[in-house]
């Protein structure tokens, strides 16, 4: 079943009178439960595919249909409730509220909802940052983390509503190798066993490998579109 | 959570927080000494015309009040006995006592000056006018010699006289006769009010009775109401003018005034003063504004990636201009309380001690100055009060604009995702 399906999806960007497109018409399908790597070189597009996707950034032109909503025609107020809603990130780096401890990030998004009472905010909190591989760490605050536990705690607060799908730019540049391949094994590991769809960019070749799928960008085009 | 990020940013960085926090701290305390030293200044003011020159309340027969910047000596007051009788019936009113103002010239060898002198009564003076705590050299008036005289400190210096020594006075009589006469100088006044020290002088009524021939007679009578530390200067007038109301209904031809019909100009004028004063110190908060505004900026500038992080998390940008509010606030709350305990330690000082500003006041005409240089503060729960509501709202407003510029953060443009 799919899930994303973005067509003629236009980006650009003017600064002062320059301006830059890009992306310049990119179709793709995403389907339900994939893990899809998107690769290509600096200044590709792919920061710019994915700020889209996650109602981040506003398409220039194009339709962007998730789960059967059209989101290319919603304003930013809008887009902001369904990205709430509906998708789970994890950025690069120094992306975790240095004040506040591991539990305290991972709640974050579940508190900033108030949908959900905090007994169950404690246990879901507990449960994921335990799979995460950091139940003893919970009162910590990031600066007493790792690099690798840091983008740990990032995928725990990414997954803590459990939403479809998971956006990731980057997810490993700032870490070692070993580490990396730790990270992208939960990641792969989690995918396959909630089904959550994660769509992550990547220069890492390592990093590639675990990729279902791999969509290659090329001055804001698709070039290659291959399945494994 | 909001509340939780701003409180342990705040805590996070604890000196740019105390650095800023300082600045306010100190234009409040600033805002508070200032407005207990003014306080201060006008109060020691008001309790000098009711301890040292005109009593609570002065009564005068009518003709001479009409009269009064000439000094006559011809218009007395009449049947003084049941009038005194009545007012020592008043249970608010402590002391009574007599006096008689005179025009005379008071001469050392070649030098001479013109002033004012003052007759009075040794035994019940003192109820009225707290003089014999303010001889600074001397004595107060013996029962049994006459020829004696107080001089203001000041006056003898400048005439070159000390204890002992004799001065020649003369004025003229109640019955326009020239006279004069000597007297020994036994006392030296020192007191905070200026007018005094410069140009005070003292005599008996004994010696007055020879010297200026009143035979028992009075220019003026003048009645102390006591007044507390903490009763305010309009209680304080309202107490005595009821006083005032009393005598004048009981008696006829007599002007009766309080310390403050006489002195309305000069205490009008002080209340005038202090409303700029207290503008003079508004500006001086707005220079701990100015911390807030650069702290807050700095923290906006510093976090973006933070505040991108929570946009993208779905935080709304009204709520992350709260944010930035709340640790404004917080930081005008830890100045405005770090500013009171230092305003309140320093005013313990400054109400039992006092601020010797002599050194400032040299330059200044001061004989016109109801006080002298020695300033005490004075307590004023309300200053407090409005330094940590005033300490509060600056640093609220001081935010609003750095808490703006936050909440106009998208989260694309500080991310990037990289
Ligand atoms: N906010 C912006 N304003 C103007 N141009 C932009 C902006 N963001 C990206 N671009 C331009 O759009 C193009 C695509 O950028 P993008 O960041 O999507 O590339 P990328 O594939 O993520 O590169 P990298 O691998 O270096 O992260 C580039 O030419 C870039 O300069
Ligand atoms: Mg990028």
């Amino acid at each position: 079943m799919e899930l994303l399906q973005l067509t003629q999806v236009i980006k650009k960007y003017t600064k002062g009178n320059i301006e830059v497109t890009a992306l310049r018409g990119v179709d793709l399908t995403i389907e339900k439960g994939e893990f899809l790597a998107i690769v290509g070189p600096s200044g590709s597009g792919k920061t710019t595919l994915l700020n889209i996707v996650g109602c981040l950034d506003t398409a220039t032109s194009g339709s962007i249909r998730y789960n059967g909503t059209e989101l290319g025609k919603m304003d930013e107020k809008a887009l902001s409730v369904y990205r709430k809603e509906n998708i789970g990130f994890i950025f690069q780096a120094y992306n975790l509220i240095p004040v506040l401890t591991v539990r305290e990030n991972v709640e974050l998004p579940l508190v900033i909802e108030k949908k959900v009472s905090p007994r169950e905010i404690r246990s879901r909190v507990e449960k994921i940052v335990t799979k995460v591989g950091l139940g003893d760490k919970l009162d910590r605050l990031p600066a007493e983390l790792s690099g690798g536990q840091e983008q740990r705690v990032s995928i725990a607060r990414a997954l803590v509503k459990e939403p479809l799908l998971v956006l990731a730019d980057e997810p490993t540049a700032n870490l070692d190798s070993k580490t990396a391949e730790e990270i992208i094994e939960l990641m792969k590991r989690i995918n396959q066993e909630k089904k959550t769809t994660f769509v992550f960019s990547t220069h890492d070749a390592l990093v590639q490998r675990y990729a279902a799928r791999i969509v290659t960008l090329k001055d804001g085009n698709i070039a290659t579109d291959e399945r494994r | 959570m909001i509340l939780k990020i701003a409180f342990r940013n705040i805590l996070r960085h604890k000196r740019r927080t105390f650095i800023s926090a300082i600045t306010v701290a100190f234009g409040l305390m600033l805002f508070i000494l200032f407005d207990s030293l003014m306080g201060g200044m006008d109060r020691a003011s008001q309790e000098n015309m009711v301890n040292l020159t005109d009593g609570s309340l002065k009564i005068y027969s009518r003709e001479y009040a009409a009269e009064k910047m000439a000094y006559p000596l011809k218009y007395g007051i009449r049947n003084v006995n049941p009038l005194m009788e009545y007012i020592k019936t008043l249970p608010e009113v402590t002391g009574i006592t007599p006096r008689v103002a005179f025009l005379t010239e008071i001469i050392i060898g070649e030098r001479s000056l013109r002033t004012v002198g003052s007759v009075i009564q040794p035994d019940t003076d003192p109820k009225v006018f707290t003089l014999p705590k303010y001889i600074h050299g001397g004595r107060f008036f013996s029962t049994n010699n006459t020829q004696e005289v107080i001089l203001g400190k000041k006056l003898a210096e400048d005439l070159g006289v000390g204890i002992g020594d004799t001065v020649l006075l003369s004025a003229r009589t109640r019955f326009e006769a020239n006279n004069a006469m000597d007297f020994e100088v036994v006392g030296l006044l020192e007191t905070p009010a200026p007018f005094i020290n410069e140009s005070g002088i003292f005599i008996t009524c004994q010696a007055a009775n020879q010297f200026l021939d009143i035979q028992g007679f009075v220019t003026e009578l003048d009645i102390h109401v006591p007044w507390s530390k903490t009763e305010d200067i309009n209680a304080y007038v309202k107490r005595i003018n009821i006083i005032k109301d009393k005598i004048s209904a009981q008696f006829s031809g007599y002007t009766v005034n309080t310390f403050h019909d006489l002195n309305s100009a000069f205490l009008e004028m002080m209340s005038g003063k202090r409303a700029a004063q207290s503008l003079i110190a508004f500006f001086i908060l707005l220079i701990g504004a100015v911390g807030i505004v650069n702290t807050i900026l700095m923290s906006v500038y510093e976090r973006i990636r933070e505040v991108g992080v929570l946009r993208a998390l779905g935080i709304k940008p009204k709520e992350i201009r709260r944010m930035f509010l709340y640790e404004g606030i917080l930081i005008g709350l830890i100045g405005a309380l770090m500013g009171m305990v230092a305003a309140f330690l320093i005013n313990i000082w400054m109400v039992n001690s006092g601020l010797d500003m002599t050194a400032f006041m040299k330059n200044m005409d001061s004989s016109q100055m109801p006080i002298t240089g020695l300033f005490f503060g004075q307590w004023n729960i309300n200053a407090f009060i409005t330094a940590l509501f005033l300490g509060t709202l600056i640093s609220a407003c001081a935010a609003v604009f750095p808490a703006r510029k936050a909440g106009k953060i998208t989260p694309t443009q500080c991310l990037k995702f990289q």
